[in-house]
This record gives structure tokens, sequence and C-alpha cells, in this order.
């Protein structure tokens, strides 16, 4: 009994408020649905660790699977969901519940998809990490056609050996239509869809540009596109990140974002 | 001279194994599932990977085991391929040893190493154990050392980690128990059975950071200042009898922990309040059951009280995983297709609940039942969110006659009285109560001694979830190897959904043929099945829709 009531005594662990430095970016990817009561909780938890972390987090929602499905929710006029978001809910493994997300595509105890309420510590966790690449966006859109050119430069911080893969996506907050919320008791007809996934610049997986990279070594890849015509330029963002890719090891080295208009 | 000690060799040696062949037990049991995915647009949603691509999944156990001289050995092969067990949108493949176990009884002392199955007391504070269509299988990977300090008193110790599928979780186990048994009174009409379990966790250094790091991010309003590396749990309980009676009563408690409140409102950096927030609490359980068997009647009532009981070997885990105790369900396990669609979940975090049973065998013919459970969340007002009006989250009133003509038929009847509260027990937002009341009638008729067919009719009248059902069995069986079985469950009356239309009118017919043979058992079963829960012992999964076939071996040998 007494070896087990030395527990009352015992060191615990402080908690101390976490503030970030460095120039680390980590990707969130979180899985939602328009017919998911529970996502917007994670939307939320989102809008909260992009306040926490201005400068070292972008987050991108992807409307795939089971509650993004119209056919099975009819709830509002718009079908957020993409291709590459149906290949990456595969390729990032499925939830097995909702709210979830995956964490600069780093598994969280074996898992790749984590439940919301592990989503700050993975983040905290690599945020400390210097990235082994830095990169930094150019863009330029013709409001008249509706091109948009993305140019992404790299320069290697650190050796790297691997399928190195650069993925741009295309990103619109401020969407308005309908989602399930179970907090306000079902249907809310105008609900704000943030960082919602509209496409990708880039093969779903990533395109692959180098098999290695050097330390001080330069990258540089451009893309264009058309944006379609119900997408809000002012309210999209480009969100580019490079993974390394050693089997199924997919980790996000870094990642940076820029609005694509100023 | 060689030649003859080599032959007085032989002979020892072919005497030492003809010895221990007759020590050596060899036993064994195979558990298999196997599924055929035929995809029906019209109950199955797209994207379910076996539906979409893999066709076949399966699942299987193959336990062998081995005694010999006061030794015990056992080792288990699981295989889960293209399975749903673990995720009902998505597959799961992994294979390999799921359990191994050498053990050694000495006198008084018995030692088992390797994957344990055991609990304290009720279960309470520690059990570990398997429910194979949950896929929940917490063994503890350790060591289990139980020494008999007197006749009908024991007392365990164990240690280890606890299984995580194939691998375990980082928090390390240790317990003991001690309880026994005593007899009072004149000829031990009187009987007492105490017991004290005791459990200490510890977190590991990672799982602290981890949590540590999510905990730095919280607003001053919800802030933890510290996370305690240890937790202990223990509980006192005993059973009393007393001629007709019985009284089992349990007392736990557990030291402040930090877990996971999903009920809890939190304040986010952004000015909004979000449900659900680490919480550092400790926490309690009082348990108690009386019961009264004699004359021909039967009672027992059910009292518990659960506040912030969540004991888990890590504590961002949810769901079905990491469970380390076993809170005891306190409404009736229901077996009919029907009657047991709307099934509790345990609560955790907060729960007060009765049930009550009455029995009453009117002749050897004719007997009687009746059983009501209620279940409460009394501090669901604290909650200050969506959940603060979720105070009374079930309740059920269950008939039962049982009549029987013996060697001729028995007949099974009654209704059952539901009010169960589906947003909070399965997370749909703004559905309402689910009110239903479903009569049903079982009938066994035996044509002789080989062949007998039962049926079953069941109605599920309910305005709420997939609206009013219908259920009829027939099940033909030639004893001693076969059975046929013929069902269908139809959606006779579709609720009316929110945009006023209503559901479509499904049936969800089976088909089935059984051979069992000895121990072994062959079922082949046409499945169309609608989604829902699947519950034991208070513990719940989604069950996902299911259209193909299903083909069940199990062999024991």
């Amino acid at each position: 009994m007494a070896l087990f009531l030395t527990g009352c005594f015992e060191e615990q662990k402080v908690i101390e408020p976490f503030v970030p430095s460095g120039n680390r970016v980590v990707l969130m990817e979180e899985f939602t649905g328009k017919g998911c009561t529970n996502c917007p909780k994670g939307s939320k938890e989102l809008a909260n660790l992009l306040q926490q972390f201005p400068n070292n987090l972008v987050a991108v929602s992807l409307h795939a699977g089971f509650f993004a499905d119209p056919v099975q929710f009819h709830v509002g006029q718009y079908d957020l969901r993409t291709d590459e978001g149906d290949i990456l809910i595969d390729y990032l493994t499925q939830p097995i519940g909702y709210p979830s997300g995956v964490v600069n595509r780093t598994p969280v105890g074996g898992d790749m998809q984590i439940s919301l309420n592990q989503w700050a510590s993975a983040i905290t966790s690599i945020i400390q990490v210097p990235p082994a690449v830095e990169l930094s966006i150019e863009r330029s859109y013709n409001e008249a056609t509706r091109q948009l050119a993305v140019t992404v430069n790299g320069i290697g911080k650190e050796d790297l050996e691997g399928d190195i893969r650069l993925s741009i996506m295309l990103t619109e907050s401020g969407i308005i239509d309908a989602q399930i919320v179970l907090e306000e008791g079902g249907l809310v007809e105008e609900y704000e869809h943030n960082h919602v996934l509209r496409d990708m610049l880039t093969p779903a997986t990533g395109a692959s540009i180098l098999t290695s990279i050097t330390t001080g070594q330069t990258f540089s890849q451009t893309y264009t596109i058309t944006l379609d015509p119900s997408w809000v330029a002012a309210e999209m963002e480009i969100v580019a990140f490079v993974s390394l890719v050693n089997g199924s090891a997919i980790p996000v080295v870094q990642a940076t974002s820029a609005h694509v208009t100023e | 001279m060689k030649y003859r000690i080599f032959i007085i060799f032989l002979c020892a040696l072919c005497s030492f194994l003809a010895q221990a062949q007759e020590q050596l037990s060899l036993s064994g049991s195979l558990d298999n599932n196997t599924y055929f995915y035929i995809y029906d647009d019209k109950i199955v949603p797209p994207g379910i990977p076996q539906y979409e691509r893999q066709q076949i999944g399966l699942e299987t156990w193959l336990s062998l085991r081995a005694q010999i001289n006061g030794f015990d050995f056992g080792v288990r092969y699981d295989i889960f391929e293209n399975s749903a067990l673990l995720n009902p949108t998505d597959s799961y493949t992994a294979q390999g040893i799921g359990r191994w176990y050498a053990g050694k009884k000495l006198g008084k002392l018995s030692i088992l190493g390797g994957y344990i199955y055991d609990q304290f007391g009720s279960g309470i504070i520690f059990r570990a154990y398997e429910e194979r269509p949950l896929l929940i299988d917490n063994a503890l990977v350790g060591l289990k050392v139980a020494y008999e300090i007197a006749p009908d008193w024991t007392i365990k110790g164990i240690a280890g980690r606890q299984k995580d599928l194939f691998t375990l979780y980082e928090s390390v186990l240790t317990g003991g128990n001690v309880d026994g048994f005593l007899a009072l009174g004149e000829e031990g009409k009187v009987t007492l059975a105490p017991g004290f379990g005791i459990l200490h966790k510890t977190l590991s250094d990672e799982q602290v950071d981890a949590l540590a790091g999510t905990l730095s991010q919280y607003t001053p309003e919800d802030f933890i200042d510290s996370v305690p590396y240890n937790t202990v749990s223990m509980s006192l309980y005993n059973t009393l009898s007393a001629g007709r009676f019985s009284w089992y009563v349990e007392g736990a408690y557990k030291t402040e922990e930090v877990i996971y409140d999903n009920y809890a409102t939190s304040t986010l950096w952004t000015g909004e309040e979000s449900v659900g927030k680490f919480v550092l609490t400790d926490g309690y359980v009082f348990y108690t059951t009386l019961s009264y068997a004699g004359g021909g009647f039967g009672a027992s009532g059910q009292y518990k009280r659960t506040s912030n009981f969540i004991s888990r070997a890590d504590p961002f885990v949810t769901g079905n995983r990491g469970l380390i105790d076993f809170l005891p369900p306190m409404s009736r396990v229901n077996t009919y297709r029907l009657t047991s669609r709307y099934a509790p979940a345990t609560q955790e975090l907060d729960e007060e609940a009765i049930q009550l049973d009455l029995r009453y065998a009117v002749d050897k013919n004719l007997s009687l039942l009746v059983n009501y459970s209620h279940i409460t969340r009394p501090n669901a007002a604290e909650n200050e969110n969506i959940y603060e009006d979720h105070k009374n989250i079930y309740d059920e009133l269950f008939t039962q006659f049982t009549l029987k003509k013996p060697k001729k038929w028995t007949m099974i009847g009654g209704i059952q009285f539901q009010w169960y509260d589906q947003e909070l027990y399965q997370g749909k937002a703004g559905v309402p109560l689910v009110e239903a009341i479903t009569p049903y009638i079982d009938y066994l008729y035996k044509f002789d001694q080989k062949k007998s067919l039962r049926t079953e009719i069941q109605y599920m009248s309910t305005e709420q979830d997939y609206g009013s059902w219908v259920y009829g069995l027939a099940e033909f069986s030639i004893s001693p190897h076969w059975l046929f079985e013929l069902s269908d469950m139809y959606n006779v009356a579709p609720a009316v959904k929110e945009d006023g239309t209503k559901g479509e009118k499904l049936h969800f017919p089976t088909a089935g043929v059984v051979y069992s043979a000895g121990s072994t058992r062959y079922s082949l079963r046409y499945v169309k099945q609608v989604e829902g829960v699947v519950c034991s012992g208070g513990i719940c999964r989604l069950e996902p829709a299911f259209s193909g076939v299903k083909l069940n071996i199990s062999a024991n040998f």
C-alpha cells in the first residue's frame, strides 16, 4: 500500500504555456464533411491553433469521405469535395473517428489520422525542429483572365535523400453553405467553411522534384492554373509543402503559404 | 557391453517419453469469420474499400494450448485481412502472435507470464479481457503471481503493459488484489466474499510530454498547472449471501488524473467556446446489487453511480481503445434483433442508474419477467452547453412471459418500451429522443426428437431514426447437425426526414445454413444488414451496413 501511495508525493510535470519560435511551418490537414456533426469542433480548434501559431502553421480542410458525400447528406448547395481530396483520404488513411486530422503527415503513436485532442501536442512537438528546407512563394494573378502563376522556391538547409515531392494546394475560405453542427442542435444553413481545398497544382500525392538535396542547393518550380469562376480569389490561399517520401514514411519537411491576391 | 548400455538407455528414454506423452495435453480452437462483399447502393455508402476493390475480408483467431507436468503453455495467432472491425469505413490488415503465455502452479503459488486476462472484483478498476466482435483485446502483457494465503483466500499481483493490437501501450500497470470467502453462522448459512484491489498506472515520459504539449495551448480559463505521472485506483467489494438473499457492493476511487471530458465547455483563444477538453480530476464508482430468489420468485435491484471514471492506458485514445476498467452495464442485455437495436453505452464521466428485475414462475410451464432500467446524467447542468439538457438519457421497460408444453413447444413473448437519447449515445446532431414500442413473439415447436422449427416475429413501432421495423425469422433445425435459417428485417414505416421526405422501404434479408459436428460449427449466410450499434457489456461499436456472404468456422480440438 505504501508503495502505491507514494504517488501522493510524486513530482508532477509542470505545464508551461508554449510560445513558438523559429521558422518551422507545420502543415495541418483536417478531414471533414458537411454531414459530419462533430467536425465543426475541429474547425474551431483549427482556428484556435492558427491564432496560436500564426507564423508556424498552415491549414487545409479536405472535404472527403462518407460525411462529405452529398448523396449521403443532402446538406446545402455545394459539393466541396475534390478528386485530390478523395485520393488523399486513402493516401493518408481513413479517419477512424471525427474530427480527424493529419499533422505534417507524421504518425502519432502509429496513427496518421489523429483526433482533435492530439493536434496541439503533435504541432508543438514539430515546431521547435528547424526545417531541412526553406520555402518561399512568388505568385502573380491576372484578375481579367483569372490565371494564377505560382513559383515555389526552395533551398536546402540539410542534406536529404529520398523522393522529395512538392505539393501545391489552393484553398478558399469564407464559403457560406450549410453544415450539420452537433453543438447547434442540427443544421446550420449559413455556416462559414474555411481553408477548403479547391484544387491542386501538382498531383494529389505530390510531384517528385528531386531524389536528394544538399545544404545550400536550390530549386524552383512554376505552375499555372485558371481559377474557377465560382471561386473568390480574395479569399484564396496557396499552400505549398515539401515532403520526403521513403516507403510508407511521408513526413512534411517544410510548408509555407501565401494569399492569391495582395 | 556398450551395446547393452545403449539398449538400457534407449529403454529408459522410451519409458520417459511414454510417461511424458501420457501427461501431455494438447488442445486448441479456431474462430474464423470470412466476408464476401457484394455492393448494394441502397444500403452501403460509397467509398468503402471492401466493396470497391477488396471483395473479401477475414478475421481469424487460432489458439493452441499445451499442458504438461503442471506447466501450461499457450499461443494464439491472429489474422486480420481487409477487416472492418477497427474502422467501419476502412480496412485493417495485420497478422501475428496475438497472445502467448506460460504458467506453472507450484503448490500454493501460481505464476503466469505473457498475455494475461484477469480482473479485480467485478472489473471496475481492472479488467483485462477480449470481446472479438468489438475488437476489444486489452490483455495485460506481463506477469501475474497468485498465492493461496489460506483456504478460500488468494492474493495476487500483476505487472505489465496493456496490449494495443500488435503493440503495447507505453504506460505501466501494476496492481494487487486479495479476495476470499467466509462462512458464518450455523452450517454456513451466511457467507461473505470480501475483496480489495489496487491498481497503479504510470504514464510514460512521452505520454506526459504529449499531454503537456496539448495543455500548454489551453487558455487561462482551462489551464492545468501540472500533470501527474501516476494514478492509483482502489476498490473494496463484498458479496453477502444469507439464505435467499445476496447482496454485492463495491466502491472504487481513482486519484487525480488528466482525462478527456468530451462534454465539458472549453474556451478558445479565438474567444469562441467549444465542447471537449482535458480536465484534472479524481473519480469514483459506487455499485451495488441486491437479489432475492425463492419460492418461484426472483428479484434483483441494481444501483450504480459513476463520476469521472475514465481509466485508459493512453490519455489520448477514445472509444473502445486502451480500456483498463470495466463499468457494469445498467440495462438489460436484450438478444432479439429489434429489442437490442438501441442499447445504451456505459457513460464513464457522469452516470446514475438503477435496474430492477422481477421474475415469477407461476408453475413449471409458465414464468413471467419484468425488467426496468433508468439511466441519467446527474451533473448534466454543469456542462453549460448542448449537453446540459441531456439528463435523462435512457429508460426501458421490458416484459416477458415464457409458456411451454414440455417436449412439444415453447413460447416466449412480451413487449418492450424504450426511451433512448440517440443524440447523446450516437452523436447524431439534432435528432429527437427515440421512443419505441416493440412487441415480440418467439415460438419453438418440436416435431420430434430431431426436428424443430423456431419462429420469431417482432415489430418496432417508432417515429424516430429509421422509423418502424418488422422482423421475422424461421429456423428449422435437424438435430444434431443442421440448422437452416431465413429472416427479414423490413423498414415497414420509414420515418419522415428533416426535408419532409420519407426514407425508402427496404428489406434486409438473411438466409443461411449451419452445420455442427461435435465441437466444430460451420455457418454460411447471405446477409443484408442495416447499420446499427453493437454493444456488449455496455461497450458499443458502430456496426456498418453489410451486404454479402458471411462464412464462419469455429472449432475446438
